[in-house]
């Protein structure tokens, strides 16, 4: 038998444009052909969230399960389907854990083809921000329990024995404060507002309140709030200061509770842009983002959003990080696949030439990520009306230009005092002018559908 | 030589047909019944066992406590809740559901049904429209509650730092805290902590 299939391949001797012809042929046929993920992603950031979901009904391919469920997770949020949504974002925690265990037999397969044979684990940013966003269902549907259990899984997953030396954001520290205070956990949500308040590098954040304001004008209030110096000239003495009012009746605020919280506050978690993608899929999705948000209710402004997180920034540091690891493991494996050729071109020279050249175009860099992410993760925590019922969610250009106005009727959830509201801004596809005037239509999640496509 | 070259392809055959045989049941799918009081943890999380211990501990603590044996009669009571504190999604309204009844069957407390409070009212409202007069419910009749039960449910995690390893160990240390408030004077009357803790072994490398 051996040496009957000896005996074919030495017959069978292709020549070298005919090992081309056919190693060319093979990009052609795998990168013809969009995956389920490609359209989903592109019918989402079209503004067409039913397709998206459709296309990723079907059961996604073991190595991509954990992705199929974070894109799917982040659709069904902007379309206001939250249980369904945190379904699947807990679904795809789940199978993280059980991902922590390394596969010896995917590794190894890694080696000799390219990463994307491994399953999909997520980088640290990622998998912090999964948990962030699970929170915000959560608090979509008023469950705040369990917008506080992940909290808790938020901080876990931010401790130097999960990320590394990863970088952290300060929105998932900022959520998970957020999420303990509305279970009134309030010395642990002081201590997330703390360390949001020292990674955040644009608004400066009061550990006992959670409110936000420009790390610039903070510095103003604390100076501005030093007592005044007093009088040079010589006279009477100063009358003695008032009496203080009375305090205020402790209604609807648990003992401790800072007073200052008993007037009403609105929460908006504001998500805007795209996460930067793969060069080659923007997704037709415009450029031109928004940064900031001006929240506006009954034709006055309640006050502006801030910028705590940006994707692409910890996309980038988190890339640099991996870069050496990648390179070394890419040369690695560069190196197994010439010496496999060598071995095969020994026995066959025209196999071997195949061979070398399959071998090189398996070559693939692992480019998966979490597409659906928005770029700016803002926060937006500013007096409302005690019957908040809708806003308006203006969005600004840097140079404090209005860009579009969304319209938030729900989710408005609201514990006690405080309102808590969810914003996805899905900006235009290219080439059609952003939405002005009048506000349109909302869609469940908050987010004001783009306007149909022209042909 | 020959020999040899007989016995490989004989000793094959065999390795595949005891795998085959003994991988049919492993690759079957089957469902078997599970003994409610067998205790077993898959995991290092809370589970039913889990449950099933903390509610009956709680409840012959409770049925034992001074506070209980000193009441006059049956008190009526009424569930808050337990607020769940953990890192897992446990669900705190079936404990609580377990806990009243086994305090129901006990007949030494009795409830007050608040989470169905909405369709009680509904429900009178339609017999006081409906129902013919000696079957109608007296309105304003419902018994209030004395006392409130309430409590969290806290876990704290550790695990073995980042080092080179084969396998994660983690501990799992979770703590009931159950107690009674007195509606009237806003007193605890009663109050009990059930403690346990788990700790599981995590294989950090697999096939």
């Amino acid at each position: 038998m051996r040496n009957v299939l000896r005996r074919a391949c030495g017959a069978f001797r292709p020549s070298w444009a005919l090992a081309l012809a056919a190693a060319a042929a093979l990009p052609l046929g795998l990168g013809g052909c969009a995956t389920p993920l490609d359209t989903a992603r592109r019918d989402f950031y079209a503004g067409q969230l039913d397709r998206a979901e459709r296309a990723l009904t079907n059961a996604p391919p073991a190595r991509n399960r954990v992705l199929y469920l974070l894109e799917r997770g982040t659709i069904r949020q902007a379309r206001g389907a939250y249980a369904d949504s945190a379904r699947d974002y807990i679904q795809a925690a789940d199978e993280l854990e059980r991902l922590q265990t390394y596969s010896v037999s995917q590794g190894a397969t890694s080696l000799v083809i390219n990463d994307r044979v491994q399953d999909y684990t997520g980088v640290p940013y990622e998998r912090t921000l999964l948990h962030a966003f699970t929170a915000q269902d959560h608090l979509a549907l008023a469950d705040w329990d369990s917008a506080a259990v992940e909290a808790r899984r938020m901080i876990t997953s931010l401790t130097p024995e999960r990320r590394g030396n990863y970088p952290e954001d300060a929105y998932s520290r900022y959520m998970a404060g957020f999420c303990l205070e509305m279970i009134d956990d309030d010395s642990n949500a002081a201590l997330q507002y703390r360390q949001a308040n020292a990674l955040s590098k644009f608004a400066a954040i009061d550990p006992a309140t959670g409110r936000l304001t420009p790390k610039a004008a903070a510095a103003k209030v604390i100076v501005g709030s030093l007592p005044p110096p007093p009088p040079a000239a010589a006279g009477p003495a100063p009358a003695a200061p008032a009496p203080a009012p009375p305090p205020r009746p402790p209604a609807e605020r648990p003992a401790g509770r800072p007073a200052a919280r008993n007037t009403a506050e609105l929460m908006c978690f504001i998500l805007a842009g795209r996460v930067p993608g793969a060069p080659d899929e923007n997704y037709g999705y415009a450029d031109d983002l928004p940064v900031y948000a001006e929240l506006r209710c009954r034709g006055q402004t309640l006050g502006r959003s801030h910028i705590l997180a940006d994707t692409a920034e910890l996309a980038s540091l988190t890339a640099q990080k991996q870069a050496l690891r990648k390179t070394a493991k890419t040369a690695t494996r560069l190196v197994l696949k010439r010496v496999i050729a060598h071995q095969v071109e020994q026995k066959n020279e025209s196999l071997g030439v195949l061979t070398w050249l399959l071998l090189l175009f398996m070559e693939q860099p692992d480019t998966r990520q979490w597409e659906t992410l928005p770029r700016w993760l803002e926060v937006a925590r500013v007096p409302c009306p005690p019957d908040l019922k809708d806003f308006d969610v203006v969005l600004m250009t840097p140079g404090g230009a209005p860009v579009r106005t969304l319209h938030v009727t729900q989710p408005i959830q609201h514990r006690r005092n405080i309102f808590v509201a969810l914003c996805r801004d899905l900006a235009p596809p290219v080439g059609l002018v952003p939405v002005r005037g009048p506000p349109p239509a909302v869609a469940p999640g908050g987010a004001s559908p783009p306007p149909p496509a022209k042909p | 030589m020959k020999k040899n070259r007989l016995r490989l392809p004989a000793l094959a055959a065999c390795s595949l047909a005891l795998a085959g045989g003994g991988g049919c049941a492993m690759f079957r799918a089957s469902t078997a019944e599970v003994d409610v009081n067998q205790r077993q943890h898959l995991t290092a999380e809370y589970d039913f066992t889990d449950m099933r211990d903390v509610t009956q501990g709680l409840v012959a603590d409770l049925l034992n406590s001074n506070f209980l044996r000193q009441q006059p009669a049956a008190p009526v009571m009424m569930i808050a809740g337990v607020q769940n504190r953990t890192q897992q999604y446990a669900d705190m309204k079936n404990l609580t559901d377990s806990i009243r009844t086994l305090l129901l069957q006990s007949g030494r407390v009795r409830f007050i049904n608040e989470t169905r409070r909405a369709e009680l009212l509904q429900e009178q409202g339609y017999q006081a429209a409906n129902a013919t007069p000696e079957t109608q419910v007296a309105v304003g009749r419902q018994l209030g509650a004395r006392y409130m039960i309430s409590g969290s449910f806290t876990q704290m995690t550790d695990s073995t730092p980042r080092q080179v390893r084969v396998s994660k160990q983690v501990i799992n240390f979770y703590k009931l805290t159950f107690e009674i408030t007195d509606l009237q004077s806003s007193e605890m009357v009663w109050t009990k902590e059930k403690e346990f803790a788990r700790r599981a072994s995590i294989p950090l490398i697999g096939w």
